[in-house]
């Protein structure tokens, strides 16, 4: 506890924490109020306990920062972005002379000023929501309180999805109040994969995305850079990669890159970048082809060539100074190694070497890791260089399952680390997936030992780019995505309480609501089709 | 593009942080117009890229002077909308001169400007080709139209505001607000509180202060909204708050037309809406008006008999007072090409008929003396989603008007975006691309105008991959409306 937590809110949480424990024994469901109805937060916290009162919320709320982490700038911009979003631009001057409102300041304590955003940093936050003079309350107003200023920030979400606009009275209100929620998620790894070497996506779409992901508590963006169709990002070392962009125009500058790191850390997301060695990365031969096995046999990169290793180990080092997160991916997906066979050049170097492509494959996976752990990140691969060479695989390595279900057992098992895509379930391209059956995509499917569950650091939705582009991602990735990042963040026995056609659904649908209201192109729910327009007029509550 | 356009061959680089003057102009910029649209100018080019090339030593444009002709800054109908950009290449300091008679005008001459400038990813700076520049611009026609349609769908208030912007883009000046039709009512009335009841859902709706925001912030970029309410057919929604708007409770549409109580509470209606709508027109509908439920209906039958009256009277009774409501709370009328097409010389003359069913109206209204705005839905509506991009630009509204007289009652266009597959979701990618070529079409000289849509192809999906670098999700141009991409590519050749 920070030491300079002033008495009543110490009493205020122990209060709460009271209620929360009784309200444990008697375990009501945390996805209804107590008076029945869903609970309108999305993902669900892990525990919830709500009342009758309805609290009006001052237009002008203040920020009321506490503890060494309340006053950091990344909690007030925070702040201001989610004041923005609950209260229309008119708000302010709509405000009652002298009016009194039950919440006219949030309290946000943090304990900590460490601005450290790491694979595993503390998410959690408690929210007491209360009007002054309540039974249960001493003192009126807001509180979040969070171990870091992440945990903070998805506290502010929450709050956010707690305020509604009362269109009689014109206020926001806090409804079901006094609200007390404590939550934390259930995994650490929360991702969404966005792919710009398909389709180029800009800088400003990125962000879009961002902002939509930090709605529903994602905190990984799995940016696929460059894949054999383009090579958008610009890499110092290198330069002529670059050559390999679509157009001059399809293209990102370190800088753009920084950009969008700081601007996803300021929501608590981290961004893991790709390079997809060895299979998919024909797009590299544009600037250098001699990373070719040769101009009419372009995929995958040379592996006989002292040159390719260089070129990945600049590209590694250019990117060490974008990407400050602890996991970088290193593809390994989909290597087809007939290039390698034919290609009079490689084919000797094999001989010499006597490896075959399989041993080369091998060869290259495990070199491209050395790079990458030299440099301080933990190598995350595609499947099937588990599937392919487990036993040989760094143990340091993330195993990024993505064929089908039934492979985070099996890598669990051998002790490595494992991110659940399947993609029957988690691809986003995939749009015969309707929303349930993305909701229904268990991480931890057939891994009953708790050590072993452990091992699975979270999953990730997949939003492949061959037919998105900004014209059509957001909707292709919302509302659907949704549905992974609540099974993500939600406790399993919350999830599995629910009904999944009433409950969940109304939720969901409320939900994609919310994403339209802030300005995000999230697609109708009930659609068997992902990214269909709606099906004839109505509300978007119930589409 | 532009009335006439001269250019050079030298390529000049934009100073990161260029500013703006307003030297000879007799506008104060009060209420900030023109400063906020020349900082989105400098964001729109800026891209948030880091600029940090060295500037060469000349060839440095450093500001942009905007000289406003008139002191005015409310936007009216038929406001010049000209402007001349000249970037010359000599010059210490180098600046860019804006010059117009308003300061839409000027907002236009920034958008034009935007356009030439792009980020240079190997000098690291904004670059300027093609300079000097010396381009003198005006519209074609008055009135460069695109309906929204928030009663099939709710459009929330932020999504309007990407509209918005994205239409100034394509120097569009009217949003064609269809607020409320049979589905839903989801604006705010305060002098018939309940009217709000008819809103799909408890939250979606607009407050008269959401009104008046989107007002202000179209007004600001030089975009007029057209507020429209659909009497007395497309109406249903009105009766859930009063049925008695419903000629019976099994009939309900159209509006009872023997009550003086429904012409009451389209007064208040319309007069709540003039202290929000302050665009000279209002729209009042008309189209697509079944009479059935008046037939039907014992007590209204009963009034027709009293007042020898049939349907069609009814009909045209409705429309005209309706129109006289209008016109004492100062507003011109706009109303749909029925209310013509029935009775043409009873209209107010006045009004200015809104032509969709067929492409031959236009003609007919304007030898009537009458204005036109032209959206024959063949060509027009984008909810027609088999209707090409190449149709819209080839879509010409003065077709089969010779006299120059009349052609200039035709007052422009208008592109509609009907909702009833449309929301949140898929709103801009079916607009965009497709708007953009009629807008070009309302704007651009005919001599200017291209007669062959294969000359038009790599400027508008330029202009396409433009608007998907300020966020905008424009659709690609291969395919019908709003279609996906179909496979992986460079954003310009899909």
């Amino acid at each position: 506890m920070p030491p300079n937590v002033p008495a009543y809110l110490l009493l205020a949480l122990i209060l709460a924490g009271t209620a929360a424990s009784a309200a444990r024994r008697h375990s009501p469901p945390v996805n209804a109020t107590s008076a029945g109805a869903p609970v309108y937060i999305w993902p669900l916290p892990s525990s919830a306990t709500s009342g009758n009162r309805t609290l009006t919320v001052d237009p002008d709320l203040a920020l009321d920062p506490k503890g060494p982490g309340g006053a950091s700038p990344a909690v007030a911009e925070a702040f201001q972005r989610y004041r923005g979003l609950v209260f229309a631009p008119w708000a302010h001057a709509a405000r009652s002379r002298g009016g009194r409102y039950d919440v006219a300041k949030l309290t946000v304590v943090v304990a900590s000023a460490n601005e450290t955003l790491a694979l595993g940093v503390d998410e959690s936050y408690a929210i007491y929501v209360a009007a002054a003079g309540g039974v249960n309350s001493i003192v009126g107003g807001a509180t979040i309180e969070a171990n870091t200023i992440y945990g903070a920030i998805r506290g502010l979400e929450t709050f956010s999805q707690l305020c509604v606009f009362n269109y009689d009275t014109k206020n926001v209100e806090v409804r079901n109040a006094p609200w007390h929620i404590l939550d934390e998620p259930r995994f650490p790894f929360r991702g969404l994969l966005l792919d710009t070497s398909r389709h180029y996506l800009p800088v400003d779409v990125i962000k879009q995305v961002i902002d939509s992901m930090s709605f529903a508590k994602l905190n990984v963006l799995h940016w696929h850079i460059i894949d054999e169709q383009s090579f958008p990002l610009e890499v110092p070392s290198y330069p002529n990669l670059w050559k390999g962009s679509y157009s001059k125009w399809e293209r990102y500058t370190v800088e753009d890159a920084q950009d969008i790191v700081s601007y996803a850390k300021k929501r608590g997301i981290n961004v893991m970048a790709e390079i997809d060695v060895p299979g998919h990365a024909e797009s590299w031969g544009n600037g250098y082809p001699k990373l070719w096995p040769s101009p009419n046999c372009t995929e995958p990169l040379d592996v006989s060539s002292n040159f390719t290793f260089e070129v990945i180990s600049g590209i590694l080092s250019d990117m060490r100074k974008i990407f400050p997160f602890g996991l970088f991916h290193l593809g390994g997906d989909e290597v087809y190694t007939g290039c390698w066979n034919v290609t009079p050049h490689v084919k000797q170097w094999l001989n010499k070497h006597n490896m075959t492509t399989k041993d080369a494959y091998k060869y290259f996976v495990l070199k491209a890791q050395e790079l990458a752990i030299k440099l301080n990140w933990i190598p995350v691969n595609w499947e099937e260089t588990f599937n392919s060479f487990k036993e040989n695989l760094n143990p340091l390595t993330v195993v990024h399952n993505w064929l089908g279900p039934g492979v985070c057992p099996k890598v669990v098992e051998k002790g490595f680390r494992c991110i659940m895509s399947n993609q029957g379930v988690w691809y986003l391209d995939h749009l015969d997936v309707p929303w349930e059956d993305v909701y229904s995509g268990e991480p931890l499917e057939g891994i009953s030992n708790k050590d072993q569950q452990k091992l699975v650091l979270g999953g990730e939705v997949c939003m492949w780019g061959e037919t998105a582009d900004t014209s059509d991602v957001l909707q292709t990735i919302w509302p659907r995505a949704a549905a992974a990042a609540e099974r993500m963040w939600s406790p399993l026995e919350a999830i599995s309480a629910q009904d999944l056609e009433t409950t969940v659904l109304s939720r969901l649908h409320y939900f994609r609501c919310l994403l339209n209201h802030r300005g995000i192109a999230a697609a109708p729910v009930t659609n068997y089709y992902a990214r269909r327009p709606p099906i004839g007029p109505g509300s978007c509550f119930v589409q | 593009m532009p009335k006439t356009v001269s250019h050079g061959t030298q390529r000049l680089y934009v100073k990161k942080d260029i500013t703006m003057s307003m030297v000879g102009s007799t506008y104060s910029d009060e209420k900030s117009i023109l400063k906020d649209a020349f900082q989105r100018m400098v964001d729109l080019i800026t891209l948030n890229h880091v600029i940090d090339g060295i500037n060469p030593s000349s060839l440095v444009l450093t500001c942009v002077n905007i000289v406003v002709h008139t002191p005015d800054d409310e936007l009216n109908f038929g406001a010049d909308e000209s402007y001349n950009l000249t970037v010359p290449t000599t010059g210490d300091p180098l600046y860019a001169q804006i010059e117009a008679q308003t300061v839409f005008g000027a907002l236009h001459g920034l958008q034009t400007f935007s356009q030439l400038c792009y980020f240079g990813f190997t000098s690291r700076l904004i670059e300027l080709n093609s300079a000097p520049w010396i381009i003198t611009d005006a519209p074609r026609f008055p009135y460069r139209g695109l309906l929204i349609d928030t009663a099939r769908h709710y459009l929330p208030v932020k999504i309007i505001k990407g509209v918005i912007d994205a239409m100034t883009y394509s120097k569009l000046n009217v949003l064609h607000w269809h607020i409320v039709d049979e589905q839903s009512f989801p604006i705010e009335v305060p002098s018939y509180p309940k009217l709000w009841n008819g809103s799909y859902s408890y939250s979606e709706r607009y407050t008269m202060s959401d009104a008046i925001d989107i007002v202000r912030y179209a007004e600001r970029r030089g975009v007029n909204v057209l507020a429209e309410i659909d009497v007395p057919g497309h109406a249903r929604s009105w009766g859930i708050g009063y049925p008695s708007l419903w000629p019976s409770d099994i009939c309900r549409e159209p509006l009872d037309v023997s009550k003086n109580f429904t012409f009451e509470v389209i007064d208040g209606i319309l007069s709540d809406f003039s202290k929000v709508f302050k665009f000279k027109f209002a729209h009042l509908g008309g189209d697509e008006v079944n009479t059935s439920c008046w037939t039907t209906t014992p007590h209204i039958e009963g009034w027709l008999n009293n007042n020898h009256m049939n349907v069609s009277d009814a009909y045209r009774d409705f429309v005209l007072r309706s129109q006289k409501i209008a016109i004492s709370h100062g507003y011109d009328i706009i109303n749909w090409e029925e209310t013509f097409n029935n009775f043409g010389d009873k209209l107010d003359r006045k009004t200015v008929v809104h032509n969709w069913l067929g492409e031959d109206v236009a003609p007919k209204v304007v030898a009537a003396g009458l204005r036109c705005i032209v959206s024959n839905q063949d060509k027009w509506y984008l909810d027609h989603l088999d209707a090409s991009w190449e149709g819209f630009y080839m879509n010409e509204p003065l077709k089969g008007i010779n006299d120059t007289k009349q052609q200039q009652l035709v007052i422009g266009g208008e592109v509609c975006m009907w909702g009833e597959e449309i929301d949140a979701s898929d709103i801009e990618q079916t607009i965009w691309p497709r708007a953009a070529a009629a807008a070009e079409r309302l704007w651009t000289p005919t001599e200017k105008l291209a007669n062959d849509t294969r000359f038009v192809t790599s400027r508008l999906a330029r202009f396409r991959c433009l608007l998907n670098q300020r966020g905008v999700a424009a659709a690609p141009l291969a395919g019908y409306g709003r279609s996906s991409p179909t496979g992986p590519g460079p954003c310009v050749r899909q």
